[in-house]
């Protein structure tokens, strides 16, 4: 058996788990880019209900509907949490008055704890490229999409001194979910801040 | 008539003399008791009162015999030992069990101490500080083990009527860990659990070529500032140099995984790396992960000076060997963070424990000795047997003080009886 790191894409039954489907691409072609880590080529969704998504220290999330875990949910990623995983959780509306934040915001806070902001000088933000601003803005803030804020931080719940819930208001599930061929025509990738928290998961 | 009260005469006078004469023996006997005594006897539980009869009488006794169903005590030990330094033949006999006690601290942060006892099999063999029992549990094989997280001054393990005490004789210094590894989950949760244990870990992660997540200073591995280092896969293999050097000074290293199969750590390795062989090879049932159903990549060939700790089957899975004045152990389980992850309900702990166990094995810790503490007695039986010699095979002393006190009140009945009888006769023919 091969060790090496499988994105996965966390599967909740009350919403669209599955509204950004070119993300995991894109971020398994940056990590393969920049880093020497050995991942997967092909992610993997699992469901939250399964004890399989214990085998996936980090798990992301995503959508745009009600955001709820059914209790067989809630339990596995307490666990995954409480054992030292990661959850990444963010905001496909980009929106603070959207239904997914206000049920996510519910459900963390359930679930886990009540989310703080993260500052914006944490080990996230320079532990493989550096982010000396905190989180890069997304072109859909910058737009005025959404809720039309720019989110200064990202915000977590920490498990002692490490994070065990990222969640992100900034809509990188759109920013990121372009096939990865097409990085070729930005001048600077936008994806390189989804290997910072690939590699903070890996090693922190 | 006249011959007849003759006779009766005869009879007196006989009972008389027999009064005289048991009277005499007696009183001889008394005497002798200070003059001499050749053999002596007793059994353990009067062996304390015995001891100062023996050794005020005006000449010491010949022969020393002592039957002991527990061992003496250290006091009692010693009287015995100057009683045989004195001239006395001193012997002893019985079934005195054979336990020992030793004790360690753990080197881990959260300190403890690990006793052995030495005890016959299946004996019971019950643990105590100085603030009650801690334990008790029944020896297997050749003794039983106990790990204590904290105890109160000398421990005492008592095995039938037996008492072995030690102390912990020095503590440890903890230095830090270092964790080498690829950016991964099994980096992650190795410096993870060795964190969650106490242990400060500084950590060299590669997440690329030349560019690495580092914690901690972690450019010199030096016995001064590391306990072990911890290899966990080929990204080690640079600093192999570095690190064998610092094995030959005397630190503690563990290659564990895929590490060991890395060219550059034959000097240092068990053996060689087999197949890897995972789970569902290894014939496991399903259900949460364990250490059992972890892949292993197995060590093979093992060198002639490396000795196997554990087993899966046929193939070992772990194995240690010294290397100058250092430590390694090789371990060919990959992937433990499958372990704490998907495992039962006290994965994390398990895993934590058995990596914290894995460091302990070969850590460098250099010793701090603490203040003697005298009322130990750690191997009594071997004590017994250093002072006095070993067990003869029966009590070779015959008679002894109870025999003594017995031939004494036979005596003594019999001159009751020859002084009544003569007395009774006399008044009977109206002779006062």
């Amino acid at each position: 058996m091969v060790s090496e790191f499988v994105f996965c894409t966390g599967r909740y039954e009350s919403g669209d788990w599955d509204s950004a489907p070119t993300v995991p691409a894109n971020l398994i072609d940056s990590v393969a880019r920049y880093t020497g880590i050995d991942v997967a080529p092909s992610g993997a969704s699992i469901s939250l209900s399964s004890e399989k998504i214990l085998d996936y220290p980090l798990v992301y999330l995503t959508g745009h509907l009600p955001f709820r875990f059914t209790e067989a949910e809630r339990r596995n990623v307490r666990t995954l949490v409480d054992r030292g995983g990661m959850i990444f959780i963010d905001d496909h509306n980009h929106d603070i008055g959207g239904v997914f934040h206000k049920t996510a915001m519910e459900e963390i806070g359930r679930t886990f704890a009540p989310l703080r902001d993260l500052p914006n000088d944490h080990a996230l933000y320079s532990c493989f490229f550096r982010f000396d601003d905190g989180p890069p803005a997304t072109s859909h803030e910058l737009n005025g999409w959404g809720d039309n804020l720019v989110h200064r931080n990202l915000q977590v719940v920490m498990r002692g001194s490490r994070i065990g819930v990222l969640y992100s208001s900034k809509d990188y599930s759109s920013e990121w979910n372009y096939h990865p061929d097409n990085k070729r025509f930005s001048a600077v990738d936008n994806t390189r801040f989804g290997v910072n928290i690939i590699v903070y998961a890996l090693t922190r | 008539m006249r011959s007849r009260v003759s006779g009766r005469q005869i009879a007196e006078h006989a009972l008389r003399s027999a009064s005289i004469g048991v009277l005499g023996l007696m009183l001889w006997q008394s005497l002798d008791d200070g003059v001499a005594t050749s053999a002596v006897s007793a059994r353990s539980g009067r062996l304390a009162d015995a001891l100062p009869e023996w050794t005020t009488i005006s000449v010491a006794p010949e022969l020393i015999a002592i039957r002991l169903d527990s061992a003496p005590t250290p006091r009692e030990r010693d009287w015995l030992a100057a009683l045989r330094g004195a001239g006395s033949d001193v012997r002893w006999s019985g079934n005195v069990a054979a336990s020992a006690i030793a004790v360690q601290p753990v080197v881990s942060p959260k300190g403890g101490l690990v006793v052995m006892v030495a005890a016959p099999d299946n004996a019971v063999v019950e643990l105590s500080d100085e603030l009650g029992v801690i334990d008790s549990v029944r020896a297997a094989g050749e003794g039983a083990g106990f790990t204590v997280p904290v105890a109160d001054g000398v421990l005492t393990a008592r095995v039938g009527g037996t008492a072995s005490r030690a102390a912990l004789a020095d503590s440890v210094t903890i230095r830090r860990l270092l964790v080498i590894g690829d950016a991964g989950w099994e980096s992650k949760f190795v410096v993870a659990a060795l964190e969650e244990d106490g242990w400060k870990v500084d950590a060299d992660i590669r997440v690329a070529p030349g560019i690495g997540v580092s914690q901690g200073a972690t450019a010199s591995i030096d016995s001064s500032r590391y306990a072990a280092v911890i290899v966990l896969d080929a990204s080690g293999a640079a600093r192999s140099r570095q690190i064998a050097a610092y094995a030959r000074s005397g630190g503690g290293v563990i290659l564990a995984g895929r590490a060991a199969s890395a060219d550059e750590f034959a000097e240092l390795r068990a053996g060689a790396t087999g197949s890897e062989a995972t789970g569902s090879a290894m014939q496991t049932s399903a259900g949460p992960t364990t250490l059992r159903t972890l892949s292993l990549v197995p060590i093979v060939n093992l060198k002639p000076d490396a000795l196997a700790l554990d087993r899966r089957a046929a193939l070992v899975a772990a194995a240690a060997r010294r290397h100058s004045a250092g430590r390694v152990m090789q371990h060919g389980y990959a992937d433990t963070w499958r372990w704490r992850m998907s495992g039962g309900g006290n994965s994390v702990s398990e895993h934590r424990q058995w990596w914290t166990s894995a460091v302990a094995s070969v850590a460098y810790a250099p010793r701090i000795v603490l203040p003697r503490v005298d009322e130990t007695d750690a191997a009594p039986l071997a004590a017994l047997t250093a002072a006095l010699g070993p067990a003869t095979a029966s009590e070779s002393a015959s008679g002894g003080d109870g025999e003594r006190v017995l031939s004494m009140w036979w005596l003594f009945g019999l001159l009751s009886v020859s002084l009544i009888g003569e007395w009774a006769s006399r008044r009977l023919r109206g002779v006062r």
